[in-house]
């Protein structure tokens, strides 16, 4: 039996521990304090699960749209490299994100022509499911996008020549091939751009503070209620739901680990050692 | 009818071609000689600084790939996440189940006994795949590159691909320094320092 030689920790090792140990500090005092010191019974109310429940489903949404609107261009910074369209493509990543929300509520007020436009097909931003979505899936693209582009750029470039030279377009070529043999990857990318979107505040306090329709008529985002918990009940509560929601969080996360795991393992069907 | 006359400069590197020929053409030459370059030229994956490239009566030079109808072939280019059946059917116009018969026939004739994933294949029973495939799309022409040097008992497969192009089928241009397929070859060129001698 071939024994595994167990790798002697360097001083490399130790820095990368330390430096997980800090971006951990403020995850587990939230969580000690929210479910051992605090534990508000607030914060497992039912406004907290409904809020919770309304962004989930948001960022879930806004995922999937990312995915169908953005797996394109990932594709095109993969394969053809366009400095303009990736600066751009970065560009809601590196600005305040207040900034998003305020974009949008200027494109849909009645007083410019965009929203006039949007307000006579029936789209509405302000305090709606889909100008909450629409914030999020603005601030979660570029994640998704350089996600994506990675593991495109990360593939061989014959099978996508030899479905060409058969006679497929690039669209073809890109669900067909790229897409089809990168699922777990482009699912693992999702996953990224959804657990982004759980944690986005700034455009979301401005675009849509609560949601003013059903099933989540007068609910407001986790990370908006956490907020106003904070500015009301002061911290125990507060802190409470924010340890919930980072059970949440961490559990989109691990499945993210999961599924690019697997995705590693049984790259194109064959498993890599 | 293949018609090839090209410039192409990358560098230090420098391609100057002409070949005019048809059905099964043999292409050898010492590595960097620029045999690859200039199939990758024909299949457009690089585009000529000037001249022609004419396959059929078809001025392909400039098309894009997926407009050429020509086929370009080495042991990468496959489809890793199908199974054989769907790779070989992948380039028919018209889905398999109308084309059993001749995915069935292409399968014996290349010896294909096996099923599953191509990706698990080994490097022989892929190459024999990825042939299949391109000649069931029926291309105007088809470029392969090193392809036969992982196929055991490669002469039968040659002389198939060879009957395929005689038969009214597609042109080939295959890229070998395998004796055995160049003997098959209607005319062998050979490759020197990016021109042809």
């Amino acid at each position: 039996m071939v024994q595994r030689r167990k790798r002697q920790p360097d001083s490399l090792s130790i820095i990368s521990g330390i430096s997980v140990f800090l971006l951990s500090i403020p995850v587990i005092i939230i969580l000690i304090y929210g479910f051992i010191v605090f534990r508000s019974a607030q914060g497992f109310s039912h406004t907290v699960l409904l809020s919770i429940s309304l962004t989930l489903a948001s960022s879930a949404t806004a995922a999937a749209i990312v995915f169908a609107v953005f797996t394109p261009l990932a594709y095109e910074l993969a394969r053809r490299r366009n400095s303009l369209l990736e600066t751009a493509s970065d560009i809601p990543a590196s600005i305040p994100h207040p900034i998003i929300g305020i974009a949008l509520l200027i494109l849909d007020s009645p007083i410019t022509p965009t929203g006039r436009f949007l307000n006579y097909i029936g789209i509405n931003f302000f305090d709606t499911f889909q100008g909450l979505v629409a914030a999020l899936v603005i601030v979660s693209a570029p994640v998704y996008i350089r996600a994506a582009q990675s593991l495109f750029s990360s593939r061989r470039v014959e099978p996508e020549l030899l479905a060409s030279s058969l006679g497929a377009s690039r669209l073809k070529v890109l669900y067909t091939v790229v897409v089809a043999d990168s699922l777990r990857g482009v699912m693992s990318a999702s996953l990224t751009a959804m657990s982004r979107a759980m944690s986005e505040f700034g455009s979301i306090a401005i675009v849509a503070y609560y949601v003013l329709q059903a099933p989540f008529s007068g609910v407001e985002p986790a990370s908006v209620l956490i907020y106003e918990y904070y500015g009301y009940y002061g911290p125990q509560v507060a802190v409470t739901v924010s340890a919930l929601m980072i059970l949440i969080s961490m559990a989109v996360i691990i499945a993210m680990r999961i599924v690019s795991r697997a995705k590693r393992k049984y790259s194109s069907g064959r498993v890599v050692r | 009818m293949i018609d090839i006359q090209v410039q192409f400069t990358r560098g230090e590197f420098s391609l100057e071609a002409s070949l005019k020929d048809s059905g099964f053409v043999g292409l050898t030459g010492a590595n960097g000689s620029g045999k690859t370059t200039l199939l990758h030229l024909v299949a457009g994956v690089e585009v000529p600084d000037s001249g022609r490239i004419i396959v059929g009566s078809r001025d392909i030079t400039f098309l894009p790939i997926n407009e050429r109808r020509v086929v370009y072939l080495n042991p990468e280019t496959y489809f890793g996440h199908v199974d054989v059946e769907r790779h070989l059917a992948w380039g028919i116009r018209g889905g398999k189940e109308q084309h059993e018969d001749s995915i069935n026939e292409m399968k014996r004739a290349l010896g294909i006994t096996y099923t599953g994933k191509v990706s698990v294949l080994s490097l022989g029973q892929r190459a024999r795949v990825i042939l299949g495939t391109a000649m069931l799309a029926q291309p105007d022409l088809v470029l392969i590159d090193e392809l036969f040097a992982n196929i055991s008992e490669a002469e039968s497969v040659v002389e198939y691909v060879k009957e395929y192009a005689g038969g009214g089928g597609s042109d080939v241009i295959f890229v070998s320094q395998e004796q055995g397929a160049l003997r098959a070859a209607d005319t062998v060129y050979r490759m020197e320092n990016g021109r042809i001698v």
